[in-house]
């Protein structure tokens, strides 16, 4: 089975993979650690203060499920998406 | 591991970024001249998921997390330029959530991507052949160079920071990969489960041509 949206083709087994890894971590949002991560606790530790930000990101998501659950599709999507169009389109000249 | 805007000075990240531009030169233009069919749709799920274990932290011991980086594992299907690739899109799109930074991409891909993508390549292909006898040798494999292009990764991590003036050098060391070899058990045991179940699922995944340097790098290609 072979989904088909213009010309791009998606494989069963890469929608299948998708869906797994999106549920994964749906499941995992809700115990995930808000600590901060090895390179953030190596500059608190230092008392190092956060750079002041040079632009406004466009996606802000957290503070609820859903919220986490919309950044991690919306970025699992362009993601793909990126990946998909960028190297489609020349194979498909080809 | 995510360099955020404005933490290193911008001349020492333009640095970076050039670095990273060679990278990028060749790693899309082999990608796109050898990715197969097959490989299209893999790499798009390599980057999915890589995003999605990235949004997610694991909790650390001593009040901190981690999350997976996934260099190591992307390049064990892929080869090291197409984990380039991935974790290229990857940070891209985080750039996007705050995540890291624009001015700071190249030396992110560089920790990320070029350093932790060829350390775990390498070190997984040579692994391979030496634990061939033993059961689950890709496993293993896969485990022991994402444990070390993570803490190497975040070695040179640490240098970039105390060449920038943010945090002295041996202090940067100590901590950056002190605090990453604890993170790193995490990303062993994600690649090597990743790694398991994708064998027993779908084993022609891992045997599609790698995509990296045409010549071995010492004596493994």
């Amino acid at each position: 089975m072979v989904l088909k949206i213009g010309k791009i083709e998606i494989p069963k087994w890469a929608m299948l993979a998708f869906v797994a890894v999106l549920i994964m971590t749906a499941i995992y949002i809700p115990f995930a650690s808000g600590d901060p991560d090895g390179l953030e606790k190596t500059l608190e530790e230092e008392g190092v203060p956060e750079p002041e930000e040079v632009w406004n990101a466009p996606f802000h998501f957290g503070g609820s499920f859903l919220s986490d659950f919309a950044g991690v599709l919306l970025g699992m999507i362009l993601c793909f998406v990126v990946a998909y169009i960028f190297y489609v389109t020349p194979k498909k000249k080809a | 591991m995510h360099i955020p805007d404005g933490l290193i000075p911008y001349w020492q990240a333009g640095i970076y970024y050039l670095i990273a531009i060679v990278f990028w030169a060749i790693s899309f233009k082999k990608v796109s001249e050898e990715l197969s069919e097959k490989q299209i749709p893999l790499l798009g799920i390599l980057a999915a998921g890589l995003f999605a274990a990235q949004y997610v932290n694991y909790p650390i011991p001593g009040g901190t997390s981690g999350h997976l980086v996934g260099a190591a594992l992307a390049a064990a299907f892929v080869g090291p330029y197409g984990a380039i690739v991935a974790i290229t899109i990857v940070l891209i799109i985080q750039s996007t959530y705050g995540d890291g930074g624009i001015t700071t991409l190249g030396v992110n891909t560089l920790n990320m991507g070029i350093v932790a993508g060829f350390i775990g390549y390498y070190l997984y292909v040579w692994l391979k052949q030496v634990l061939s006898r033993r059961e689950n040798a890709e496993a293993i494999a896969i485990g022991i160079a994402g444990w070390v292009s993570i803490v190497i990764a975040s070695f040179i991590c640490a240098l970039e920071l105390a060449a920038g003036g943010v945090v002295p050098l041996k202090t940067a060391v100590i901590a950056m990969v002190g605090w990453h070899a604890i993170i790193g058990i995490g990303e062993a045991v994600i690649s090597a489960a990743v790694l398991i179940y994708v064998k027993s699922t779908a084993p022609d995944l891992l045997e599609l041509p790698k995509i990296g340097p045409e010549k071995p790098i010492l004596g493994v290609s």
